[in-house]
């Protein structure tokens, strides 16, 4: 698929992204709505999922990584792994299913504290089928408050009519740009694949890569 | 999932469709298996088969009838006399029409079924399920591209549900977990409802081989040691791949858990996922490994050249040409895995402190089964915590060594903690008495000391000593092997019951069980 030293290495930054709520709420169809613009008829995450989105924010060529999981309980044991290393977290829920929310807080935030590895790393909360109003639950205000007290963004979408659904990765990238950290985080996990194909065609190291990881 | 490559035009179509999938429309071209077709050109189906492919397929289905039989009533005979031509039929592919039949037959279902009449009535209409929520929600979203489970509310969609409420019932531990459906989906599309429950319970139980409940219980933990097996097998059998993946950090749970978890039915074309399953219900879950072997074989070049992130796009989304079940299953075939797959598997279970405790010979009794040592195995049981029975058998040709597996290596031993007497009214007639407990005690006591994990040497110890049980019991074994299989094992399991009975009507006189009880320090 592809060749490995393609366009894909001209970007400032990479991250890595996370999306954890519920089995059903739409994390998949965020991710697939976003990456593609068009919805196909989704089957259930096994396991975990991964796909890469380039983007350009503040002025940055950005990579994401992001990782799409299982929403079920049963595949924490998969999933949990995957909290390493990421630099942002999506927490998703379902606005028309109460527990899907309150679950984010009895479950989800947890999960974070004992998986993730980051300390800076920025949560977003996502309220997902805002389409479906009228089946609407969780009120906006709760979200802003869940947010407020756990220290996260917040957005509502709908990843049927792609509302907000861009505006959710690209809010996200641009928190992550302002933390120095992370931003030095993005550019070393780049820095490395550049090297790491380089090293391999024994060429030398490119443009940018300057203060290697190593 | 399937055929994913769409037209532009195809896409926007579908953009403006509905994100739940409706009713089905009558003209949407499906390929012969019921999905929907998303690209004719690319399909595999699209070729019209020659005249002359589609009277070998006839020649192939006469074949196939014969040896089943009506109904179904020839094929254990046919098993049993011939299962290397069995093996190699299932291996070519299962006649499509025949398909639904002979994966009950190979599965042990049919046993169950019969077994257990009302009992999946009884299970869909009178029994509620904690799941039942959990498993609507993923109704429609379980081959969403196939016809037959478009239809919201469709008779499609509602099999698929009591199926998955009648297991989530049946086995409360396991549940439903996202994956399963998948499974009973493709089983329903070859049997009814009824039908495909027993499967099901055949499969995660155990009726014939390994049970995969495992998969699917709270930590998954069969997924993990199937995960790592299958790992330790692509560096052993692909090291430069192997060592490519350490290097770019990539871990089989990334690409690998949905093989194992769906058996290849979650993202695969639906005509490689058939073959696979032909061979999987027959054979066990090493044609899982073999496949991803072959996989990774087939693509190992364009492997190596991908870091990271392609990398695990590639293994998500192989070529098609690589997906060819005519290509893939022959090399899957040739990869030796299950001797290793043992190995791996002690050493996983050793890593990861599963290990049995030590083995006490002032505890160890060897006994005939009979309802008192039933009885009293049971009133241990919840004593000790744990024991474990085994039970060995003699089979009367090497084909049906071969057939239950490799002996060289002891193979499985299997322990369940259910027993019954059931278990013994179908034991009544076996000779047990026939082979002679000391052969079999001075080989037992004297590994007695030692890890319980390792009490499968001494098979290899008695193996090499059947001579000796040739004298002692003053018949002509010939070619007997000792085997150890699901046959036996499982026979401390209720649910095996039938497929016990299978095999006295089978086989008669010319196999011997015995069977014996090691107890365990809790």
């Amino acid at each position: 698929m592809g060749s490995p030293t393609g366009q894909g290495s001209s970007y400032d930054y990479s991250f890595k992204i996370l999306l954890i709520g519920d089995s059903g709420v739409g994390k998949s169809s965020l991710l697939v709505t976003f990456i593609s613009h068009y919805v196909e008829d989704l089957t259930p995450t096994i396991g975990v999922d991964f796909k890469i989105k380039h983007l350009m924010v503040g002025g940055k060529k950005l990579k994401l990584t992001i990782w799409d999981t299982a929403g079920q309980e049963r595949f924490r044991t998969i999933t949990s792994s995957y909290y390493r290393n990421a630099q942002g977290i999506f927490l998703v829920y379902d606005v028309t299913r109460r527990e899907t929310f309150t679950n984010l807080s009895e479950i989800w935030a947890k999960e974070i504290e004992l998986y993730s590895t980051n300390q800076d790393c920025i949560k977003m909360l996502v309220g997902n089928k805002v389409d479906k109003e009228s089946d609407r639950v969780v009120t906006r205000e709760e979200g802003i408050a869940f947010a407020q007290e756990y220290g996260c963004l917040f957005l509502e979408c709908s990843a049927k009519t792609r509302a907000n659904v861009e505006k959710c990765f690209e809010e996200l990238a641009q928190k992550i740009l302002e933390v120095p950290s992370l931003l030095e985080e993005g550019s070393a996990i780049g820095k490395k694949n550049i090297l790491k194909q380089r090293q391999e065609s024994q060429k030398n190291m490119g443009s940018s890569g300057s203060d290697c990881c190593f | 999932m399937f055929y994913r490559l769409a037209s532009d035009a195809e896409m926007e179509k579908r953009r403006a469709d509905e994100f739940e999938p409706g009713p089905a429309s009558p003209l949407k071209p499906v390929d012969r298996f019921g999905f929907v077709k998303q690209d004719q050109n690319n399909s595999l189906e699209a070729k019209s088969k020659p005249t002359n492919e589609v009277e070998r397929e006839e020649r192939r289905i006469r074949k196939w009838r014969k040896m089943i039989g009506v109904g179904g009533s020839d094929w254990k005979h046919y098993v049993r006399r011939k299962p290397h031509v069995v093996r190699r039929r299932i291996r070519k592919g299962i006649p499509d029409c025949l398909r639904g039949l002979v994966w009950q037959l190979i599965s042990g279902s049919r046993g169950l079924l019969l077994m257990n009449p009302g009992v999946y009535e009884q299970l869909v209409i009178y029994e509620t399920s904690a799941s039942e929520l959990d498993i609507i929600r993923d109704i429609s979203r379980t081959f969403p591209s196939h016809v037959f489970f478009q239809q919201r509310h469709g008779p499609g969609q509602r099999s698929l549900y009591n199926v998955l409420k009648a297991y989530s019932v049946y086995d409360r531990d396991v549940g439903y977990v996202q994956g399963m459906g998948f499974l009973a989906g493709l089983l329903l599309l070859y049997m009814s409802e009824e039908d495909a429950f027993w499967l099901l319970v055949a499969l995660l139980k155990g009726a014939v081989h390994a049970p995969m409940e495992g998969l699917y219980q709270v930590g998954l933990p069969l997924v993990q040691q199937y995960l790592f097996q299958f790992e330790q097998l692509v560096k052993e059998h692909l090291p430069k791949l192997g060592q490519h993946f350490s290097e770019e950090m990539i871990n089989p749970s990334i690409y690998a858990s949905q093989w194992f978890i769906t058996v290849y039915s979650y993202s695969f074309p639906f005509p490689l996922a058939l073959r696979i399953w032909d061979v999987f219900l027959y054979e066990g879950v090493k044609i899982v490994f073999q496949v991803g072997l072959a996989l990774l074989t087939v693509c190992q070049n364009n492997l190596l050249k991908l870091a990271f992130e392609k990398l695990i796009h590639a293994l998500r989304n192989f070529p098609e040409e690589a997906l060819d079940p005519e290509k893939l299953l022959p090399l899957a075939f040739s990869i030796k895995v299950t001797k290793r797959l043992e190995e791996l598997k002690q050493e996983y279970e050793k890593q990861h402190g599963i290990s049995l405790p030590q083995l006490t010979s002032s505890r160890f009794s060897l006994a005939a089964p009979s309802v008192s040592f039933l009885e009293s195995a049971n009133a241990n049981l919840i004593k000790d915590s744990v024991v474990e029975y085994c039970c060995v058998a003699f089979a009367p040709t090497v084909e049906e060594v071969d057939v239950v597996g490799p002996l060289d290596h002891g193979a499985s031993v299997r322990h369940s903690f259910v027993g019954g007497s059931v278990v013994c009214d179908s034991l009544v007639d076996v000779p047990v008495e026939q082979i002679s407990p000391n052969v079999l005690k001075s080989h037992i006591l004297l590994r007695s000391g030692e890890s319980c994990l390792r009490q499968i040497d001494w098979l290899d110890d008695f193996q090499d000593s059947s001579c000796d049980l040739e004298d002692d019991l003053g018949v002509t074994l010939g070619p007997y092997r000792i085997c150890m299989t699901w046959r036996f094992l499982v026979l401390w399991n209720p649910l095996s019951v039938m497929v016990a009975n299978n095999i006295d009507a089978n086989l008669g006189d010319k196999i011997f069980f015995f069977s014996f009880c090691f107890r365990l320090q809790g």
